[in-house]
């Protein structure tokens, strides 16, 4: 049976859930919770960020990442989305 | 007994004309009430895909976009044309590949212009459903009428229509939501819709054919509803 890959909205999709659900998310918890590797989640991370979905946090010496405003609507969005596929038979 | 016969054939003709009245209107208002739906499932997977650029999403919008284009050329060929004014037989209409050959080359090219429409509508997501992963392994007997399909273009139709239905009635069983079942019922009457014309081509008497007509634009209609409404209206 061939391997389910995960499509670029999924990839966002976990990466942003990551993020609000830890609040303030240092990347090690990101890549463990999106089962990401960092090559991948770094690629991921720079493109939400340029889109202003997420923010990067001044914490100390380690990165932490949150969700800004719009990021919260867009994750909402993509959940609709991911649940309407579903429905469709469709997953993301 | 020459009068009885000449009752008989004036009851039949009333009656064939009673179902030809019956077929305008249904092409007539039908495509009319289904196209509005089709748009709004457009408009909504539209207004998903502004933080979304799924491809699969993008599939479903084109699908309802493409086929509600089609419904409208449907119902601009049968304003447009008339089928008694214009020679057509009513049974082999549906069929919308059997038009007669004095059939005004208008009427051809847009009817040609719906095939399209339809196709381009059914082939991105039938093509979305076979991508899957395992699709192609699982559903091999889903995937029989689809090479069967490939004899006629309405049969072709037909089966891209059928393979959605068959696969998010799959999807269904396994999920159990309002929706996922809102969803294979509007794939399966769409394409129960289909394979009604698909039994025009069996060559059935002429009031059975017109009946077909309705009952096949009336399932399609009842599909455009259930999957449009589907989608939801706002994020």
């Amino acid at each position: 049976m061939a391997k389910a890959y995960r499509s670029k909205s999924k990839l966002a999709l976990d990466v942003l859930r990551a993020v609000r659900d830890e609040g303030e998310a240092q990347t090690n918890r990101v890549l463990l919770r999106a089962n990401l590797s960092y090559a991948r989640l770094q690629g991921q991370v720079a493109d939400l960020q340029k889109k202003g979905w997420i923010e990067l946090l001044p914490a100390g010496d380690r990165k932490a990442w949150r969700l800004t405003e719009e990021g919260h609507r867009v994750l909402r969005s993509l959940e609709q989305v991911e649940d309407l596929m579903g429905d469709f038979g469709l997953p993301l | 007994m020459v009068e009885d016969d000449s009752s008989t054939t004036q009851m039949g003709a009333r009656r064939t004309g009673r179902s030809v009245s019956l077929v305008l209107i249904v092409l007539g208002v039908v495509p009319l009430l289904r196209a509005p739906f089709l748009f709004v499932g457009y408009a909504r997977t539209r207004r998903l895909q502004r933080d979304v650029g799924d491809p699969r999403l993008r599939a479903l919008g084109w699908f309802f976009l493409l086929y509600g284009l089609a419904t409208v050329f449907l119902f601009v060929l049968h304003i447009t044309f008339p089928l008694e004014q214009q020679g057509i037989d009513v049974g082999s209409l549906a069929g919308q590949l059997l038009l007669p050959d004095h059939a005004p080359l208008a009427a051809w090219a847009l009817l040609w212009i719906r095939h399209a429409l339809i196709l381009a509508a059914l082939l991105p997501v039938a093509s979305a459903y076979l991508r899957r992963p395992g699709v192609l392994e699982s559903t091999a007997p889903a995937l029989l009428p689809l090479a069967l399909g490939m004899m006629a273009l309405q049969t072709f139709e037909a089966a891209l229509a059928l393979l959605p239905a068959v696969l998010t009635f799959r999807n269904y069983r396994g999920r159990h939501t309002r929706r996922s079942r809102d969803v294979a019922t509007g794939f399966g009457l769409l394409a129960a819709g289909h394979l009604g014309l698909v039994l025009i081509l069996l060559d059935p008497p002429r009031a059975v054919a017109a009946h077909l007509i309705v009952l096949g634009q009336i399932l399609a209609l009842g599909g455009a509803i259930r999957l449009a409404l589907s989608v939801p209206r706002r994020t």
